[in-house]
């Protein structure tokens, strides 16, 4: 502090010595301190030392780089972003019940659809109609079916037509007999015009028929003519009928989920696309979480 | 293209564009930030960090000196990095400036070997006296003395007044004069090196 009071009583310039240098100074101060650094060997020497660092700090040498800095381009964004799924703590835990629960259902899903699969030839080849006719429509069950097979197969809505049996009873005397007599509606029927077996009356399904179903069908309405034949011969007729040599066509309309196979198939299929996608998911969750 | 036509294709989210600024740059960036952190690695940082806060902010730029505005940046990454160190110390600029493989190249075809190994003794101690100096004046002369930036170019990086940079600017080379007269008299005629 001694030094400075002393210096600035005595004018020196050293606080412009820096920007003296570097012509950084008005022309009057520049030529103030040329003038003072004649008369003063202290400032001029404190001059040329401070040039003297200067000079070597310009001098440093460059450093080399390291590396090159350039900066990477980002990568292009997928066209499916599934980041944000990942984000949430609850999303791997949620996913992984989601998968379980999928694949559980996929399992009942085709173990159902194989057991019915495997009871499918049993029931086709068990003596009770009624168990077949648990499969399909009622429409056909209480129409076309009995409308087609006779009056031995009395439809579930025979409450009305059941009291005009008696009167066709009167009428007709064979009935007296206990003979079995023709529909009236059977009799009706042109001889052209055969009564078709169960498995043709099927024929009706609420899903169009590959073209062996329809190729099949003549072969199914091929059965002798029953139009004089009585409904306990016509149906007695349909185990031959079934058995005919055309097992390839009649192996799927006679399965009992022959009617649902299409519904059937498609719920296998789209729980499987579910469960596969929940697993990929549940990884790729994992994946992220481990990050 | 020109700088004004690479920073305005940088605005427009050219990272080819900025990459040409980044070639431009980086070695004068990397060198202020090793001169003011005296460390490589962290230098290296201070670049990197210094390059992508330019790049995500380039669109605020309002033109005028690209360079200021840059080395701005590179300021403020160093500042932070000095922070870090002042709560976490590690290791000194001292220390650093003593690592002869730190700082110094081979010697050149036309240096003696006496000349190569007073260069590398006088830049340690450059180095080491640059260390000593407040970030402030540490900043003011490397800008100036090193890199060879205006005054009015130091006073837009460090946003204050030519006045404050003249000063700062004489603080810093005083001390660093009265450093390098303490070492060994460095500055004392025939002792710098014949380059």
């Amino acid at each position: 502090m001694g030094r400075l009071i002393g210096e600035i009583g005595q004018g020196h310039k050293r606080g412009q010595l820096s920007a003296y240098i570097d012509n950084q100074l008005s022309p009057a101060e520049m030529e103030e301190v040329r003038r003072h650094l004649e008369q003063c060997p202290a400032c001029a020497e404190e001059l040329r030392t401070l040039r003297e660092a200067v000079m070597l700090l310009r001098e440093l040498p460059s450093v080399p780089l390291p590396r090159s800095f350039t900066l990477v381009e980002p990568a292009r964004r997928p066209l499916l972003d599934l980041r944000w799924l990942f984000r949430p703590r609850w999303a791997y835990p949620a996913l992984q019940y989601a998968t379980v629960i999928s694949g559980f259902l996929l399992v009942v899903l085709l173990s159902g659809d194989l057991s019915v699969q495997f009871a499918a030839p049993r029931a086709a080849m068990a003596p009770s109609p009624p168990a077949e006719q648990g499969f399909l429509p009622s429409k056909e069950i209480s129409g076309e079916a009995h409308d087609l097979a006779g009056p031995s197969a009395p439809p579930p809505t025979f409450g009305a037509k059941g009291a005009e049996a008696p009167e066709g009873a009167l009428v007709a005397p064979a009935v007296t007999t206990g003979e079995p007599e023709p529909h009236p509606k059977a009799v009706s029927t042109p001889p052209a015009t055969p009564p078709l077996p169960l498995a043709a009356a099927r024929a009706p399904t609420p899903m169009p028929l590959p073209s062996p179903w329809s190729a099949g069908m003549p072969a199914a309405t091929a059965t002798p003519p029953a139009s004089a034949t009585p409904p306990a011969l016509a149906r007695a007729e349909r185990g031959p009928a079934v058995a005919a040599p055309t097992p390839s066509v009649r192996a799927l309309p006679e399965g009992p989920s022959a009617l649902n196979l299409p519904l059937w198939r498609g719920l296998e299929l789209g729980l499987g696309a579910v469960f596969f996608a929940l697993l990929a998911l549940t990884f790729a969750a994992r994946g992220a979480s481990r990050k | 293209m020109d700088e004004n036509e690479l920073v305005a294709a940088s605005q427009g989210g050219s990272v080819a564009a900025f990459n040409q600024l980044v070639v431009a740059y980086q070695e004068a960036v990397y060198n202020v930030a090793y001169r003011v952190l005296g460390d490589r690695e962290a230098a290296a940082d201070a670049t990197q960090e210094a390059f992508l806060s330019a790049y995500q902010g380039i669109k605020g730029f309002r033109g005028g000196s690209f360079r200021a505005w840059l080395f701005r940046i590179v300021t403020n990454a160093c500042y932070d990095l000095l922070r870090t160190r002042k709560r976490r110390p590690a290791v000194s600029l001292e220390e650093l400036a003593s690592n002869p493989s730190e700082m110094w190249s081979a010697p050149g075809e036309a240096e003696s070997p006496d000349d190569y190994v007073l260069r590398r003794e006088l830049n340690r101690e450059i180095q080491a006296g640059l260390g000593r100096l407040p970030p402030e004046q540490r900043l003011a002369v490397v800008l100036c003395d090193v890199q060879g930036f205006s005054y009015e170019e130091i006073a837009l990086v460090t946003r204050t007044s030519v006045g404050t940079v003249k000063s700062r600017l004489s603080r810093g080379r005083e001390h660093l004069r009265d450093y390098l007269l303490s070492r060994r008299e460095l500055l004392s005629p025939g002792k710098r090196p014949t380059r």
